[in-house]
């Protein structure tokens, strides 16, 4: 079966390419790990780590301020409802209130001359107690605000003559409280309050309590829209920015008057007011939510673990003006596109396209839905929790075992030991045919079996041997290097050799078939050797959308070059896992190689040689 | 007398009419068999089949009486072959070379293949890729000749070489010849297989001939003469004389006649009274030989 002679012979030729080849392969070897382990790892590692941090909060703050917007926009529009259905509800409470009001505050009692004092502290008693009961929030608004205004009334006392007392008079008498005022604010108060609750109730839809951080939030981004009253003037002033006129209700009463309030809500003129607002009220909300001190040190906190640092955080550059410019922005880019993804749902609408209204604020619904996130969490619970999602793979990412495993042992290790295969399996067999030199030794008396088996054992022990001294230079490398934190051990390495052994074993097989297939040497080198390098440029590519890639920056798409090369029967991931999936795979190649060795001999024992 | 190599009913069809067609050929102990064809006429590929590197088609080859495609590594035990095209596996230099053959061969003793070295003035220290066509041509046949085969098969083994070097090279093989060895040469030329060889066969466009001894050829019983007379009377003179004329030229006053060997002596007797200005025989070579066979075979068809 084996011949010495022509072994020797083989090794003769092809012993000075192995050499160089292997020197060259070891030198790669342990120019990478030495230089990978010492170190510069851990930068690559937080440089990456700081990336993906400023990216997922840039994503969050954007989505956030959506969200933030949306609640605000949604809440103006239902205050605007509200106040138009309390309003004239509250006008007519406080026209007849103010009637029987009035008339009680005619027959106030006063005080006769022969009257005692103490008489007429009793007759006011009893008339005060007639007041007529103020139930409704019109009524007591009326009350408060009629005796507030009455006992303002100028006493004579305080002005020198009649003539100025009188003007003062005149004065005090226009400022009577009338029913439009009064229900101009109670409408105010009530709307408020119902745009409050409306606000929590749909909190607790989403399963929040009361005084949950997450309520408080979407209270917040309404509240702070409209503004409802000075208290709330804190974020605007914090920042020196213009604090918002009072929510504009007066154009709201111009139009129940005029008796089409309700179309008003809804006109260009109406929305484009709310819009705006919202707009701004809602960047500032973000922003200043985002810069608060204990949001701060609560992210510092969450990515500390992920290094980065307090210095790292401020590059990222989150200040208050650059926050509110992001979410700016962001509002108003989604605002277009709303504006455009509405102005197409109203076209089919005119088409007809819609079976009723149910369906054209449906689909409305869903549009908003696909454009706008959803508050799931509270801005401090979410924010470091998303990164910290985004991150974990890079922090658990075993990078050492990355640049050595999956890029050097499946990449950029396997070109020399493939030019060699291609090389040597092609001298081997082929070029010996191609160029009539086999005829030497077959007229020798050898048979062909033995050619062809003699030839494979040198291929296969060469490659052997090959991957014996990376071996050696791997184990020396790794043990002269000090990283931390990888899944790689002596072992593992020893199993990451031998992988990277049977994919070239493999290889070997099919260029050795094709050697033995093929007459012309320049054939078999285009089909084996083509294969072998499509098979690695599939792996290169894979990479990029392989699973040894974080998430964030993989192309899933390129995942599909995996599927294509036998390289990816070499499982690096597999190995640094421990898991044993890796035994199988090793085993298809060893019988892919085998296959490819055994059908050549075949092959090669049939054929007609022109020697 | 044994016969060594038997081709029968040879065929290799590789389309278009390439190939070999219906060989049939004997080679017998220590004959030395020329194999004549023009390039490309299927000499190779014969030997091929010989060999054992392809499978004929129909019909088979026997060596020493085994088939030789399913016996190639016995019969080539027995051959020493030197290829026609003349490629040497990727090792230094000849010695190398050699030495590697030698292995092959389970060869000990290589005193012989030194005098073969020595005979062809080779230096096979010389690195096989700075090798001359003439050195590589010698050192392929020391590797073929040096573990002394009883049989050797040369592929036109001449081809390159210059006029002295073939004459080092058509002696050694006649050594071999002459020890009684069986050799089967190819050639494209009819001077050399007709100068070295015992017996010549000829193949054209895949098809087999003739095969014809030398011996045969060179002591035809007919011998043919070219006479030019100075006279025009004498030419037709001669006219009236037995001897059958299978050519004339009056232009040139030339006849050409065909006699038995026998009747020389009559023929310059009665030249003796014409006035002759050359008498020259025409030889009967190899090349007219398959002309007049080819011609003949045309005709037939």
């Amino acid at each position: 079966m084996f011949n010495k002679a022509l072994f020797k012979q083989s090794v003769k030729a092809n012993g000075w390419m192995w050499l160089v080849i292997t020197v060259a392969e070891c030198f790669m070897l342990s120019c990478v790990m030495v230089i990978s382990g010492n170190g510069n790892v851990g930068n690559v590692k937080n440089a990456v780590e700081d990336t993906i941090v400023e990216r997922e909060i840039d994503a969050s703050l954007e989505k956030r301020s959506l969200t933030y917007y949306d609640l605000a926009d949604t809440g103006l529009n239902q205050f605007d409802g509200y106040y138009i259905a309390q309003y004239s509800t509250d006008y007519r409470d406080a026209a007849t209130y103010q009637a029987s009001f009035d008339s009680w505050a005619a027959s106030k009692p006063t005080k006769a001359t022969s009257e005692s004092d103490e008489d007429y502290a009793k007759a006011l008693a009893t008339w005060k107690a007639t007041m007529p009961e103020a139930t409704t929030v019109a009524e007591q608004t009326y009350a408060l605000a009629f005796l507030t205004w009455s006992e303002s009334m100028p006493k004579q006392s305080d002005y020198s003559d009649a003539a100025a007392y009188m003007a003062a008079v005149q004065a005090w008498q226009a400022k009577k409280p009338s029913p439009a005022l009064t229900a101009a604010s109670s409408a105010f108060y009530t709307a408020t309050l119902d745009l409050k609750n409306a606000t929590i109730s749909a909190a607790e839809d989403k399963g929040y309590e009361e005084n949950d951080d997450e309520t408080k939030e979407m209270l917040g981004a309404v509240m702070y829209a409209l503004k409802p009253s000075s208290d709330f003037d804190d974020i605007y002033t914090a920042h020196d920015e213009t604090v918002p006129a009072d929510y504009d209700v007066t154009s709201l009463i111009g139009h129940i008057q005029s008796g089409d309030a309700t179309a008003y809500i809804s006109t260009t003129e109406r929305v484009a007011y709310r819009e705006k607002r919202g707009q701004f009220a809602s960047s500032v909300f973000l922003s200043d939510n985002m810069t608060k001190a204990t949001t701060v040190s609560q992210m510092l906190d969450a990515l500390s673990e992920y290094g980065v640092t307090e210095e790292e955080y401020e590059s990222f550059g989150y200040t208050y003006a650059s926050v509110k410019h992001t979410a700016y922005s962001t509002i108003v880019s989604y605002q277009a596109r709303y504006d455009y993804e509405k102005s197409e749902i109203d076209a089919k609408k005119a088409k007809g396209e819609y079976a009723d209204d149910a369906a054209y604020q449906k689909a409305i619904t869903t549009m908003k839905a696909s454009l706008t996130g959803d508050l799931s969490k509270s801005l401090l619970a979410s924010l470091p929790d998303e990164v910290s999602l985004a991150i974990e793979e890079v922090g658990k990412m075993d990078l050492y075992s990355l640049i050595v495993g999956s890029i050097f042992f499946k990449i950029a290790g396997l070109l020399l030991p493939f030019i060699y295969t291609i090389m040597a399996s092609n001298n081997l067999i082929a070029t010996q045919v191609d160029t009539g030199s086999m005829a030497y030794v077959l007229s020798t008396g050898i048979k062909r079996r033995d050619v062809t088996f003699t030839q494979a054992c040198f291929l296969s022990l060469s490659l052997l041997a090959m991957f014996v001294c990376t071996l050696i230079t791997s184990c020396i490398c790794f043990s002269v290097v000090n990283v931390t934190s990888t899944g790689l051990n002596f072992g593992r390495l020893c199993l990451i050799n031998l992988g990277a052994f049977l994919v070239v074993f493999a290889v070997s097989g099919l260029n050795f078939f094709t050697s033995c297939h093929f007459d012309r040497t320049k054939n078999s080198m285009a089909l084996g050797g083509g294969l072998s390098i499509f098979f690695l440029v599939a792996t290169i590519l894979g990479l990029f959308g392989s699973p040894v890639i974080p998430s964030v920056v993989r192309f899933d798409a390129l995942n599909n070059f995996n599927y294509v090369s036998i390289i990816t029967l070499f499982d690096v991931i597999s190995i640094t896992k421990g898991t044993t999936d890796y035994l199988w795979k090793d085993a298809i190649l060893l019988v892919i190689g085998l296959a490819g060795y055994l059908a050549g001999s075949l092959r090669f024992e049939k054929k007609d040689l022109p020697l | 007398m044994k016969t060594v190599i038997s081709i029968e009913h040879l065929s290799k069809d590789y389309g278009n009419n390439r190939g070999v067609f219906d060989e049939s050929l004997a080679i017998h102990e220590g004959e030395m068999m020329g194999f004549v064809g023009t390039n490309g006429s299927g000499k190779t590929t014969t030997i091929r089949c010989l060999m054992g590197f392809i499978k004929p088609t129909a019909g088979a080859v026997f060596v020493n009486g085994l088939e030789s495609y399913a016996n190639a590594p016995i019969i080539t035990k027995q051959i020493g072959y030197v290829p026609g095209e003349i490629a040497f596996p990727d090792l230094a230099t000849g010695n190398g070379f050699l030495r590697s053959q030698a292995e092959f061969l389970h060869l000990k003793d290589m005193s012989y293949a030194n005098e073969l070295i020595k005979r062809l003035q080779l230096d096979p220290r010389a690195g096989l890729k700075h090798m001359s066509k003439g050195m590589k041509q010698k050192t392929a046949i020391v590797a073929a000749l040096m573990a002394n085969p009883p049989i050797i098969i040369l592929d036109e083994p001449t081809t390159g070489l210059d006029p002295l070097m073939r004459q080092s090279f058509v002696s050694i093989i006649k050594e071999e010849h002459a020890k009684g060895k069986t050799i089967f040469m190819s050639s494209h030329m009819f001077e050399e297989v007709s100068d070295t060889c015992d017996r010549v066969a000829l193949i054209s466009d895949g098809r087999l001939i003739d095969s014809v001894s030398i011996a045969s050829i060179e002591n035809r019983p007919i011998q043919e003469f070219k006479i030019e007379f100075k006279k025009p009377e004498d030419y037709q003179r001669f006219h009236r004389e037995k001897y059958p004329i299978i050519r004339e030229q009056e232009a040139f006053q030339q006849v050409t006649i065909s006699i038995p060997r026998g009747d020389i002596a009559s023929l310059f007797e009665s030249l003796a009274t014409y006035d002759v200005r050359f008498i020259s025989e025409i030889r009967y070579t190899l090349a007219k030989h398959f002309q007049e066979v080819l011609k003949e075979k045309n005709n037939v068809q």
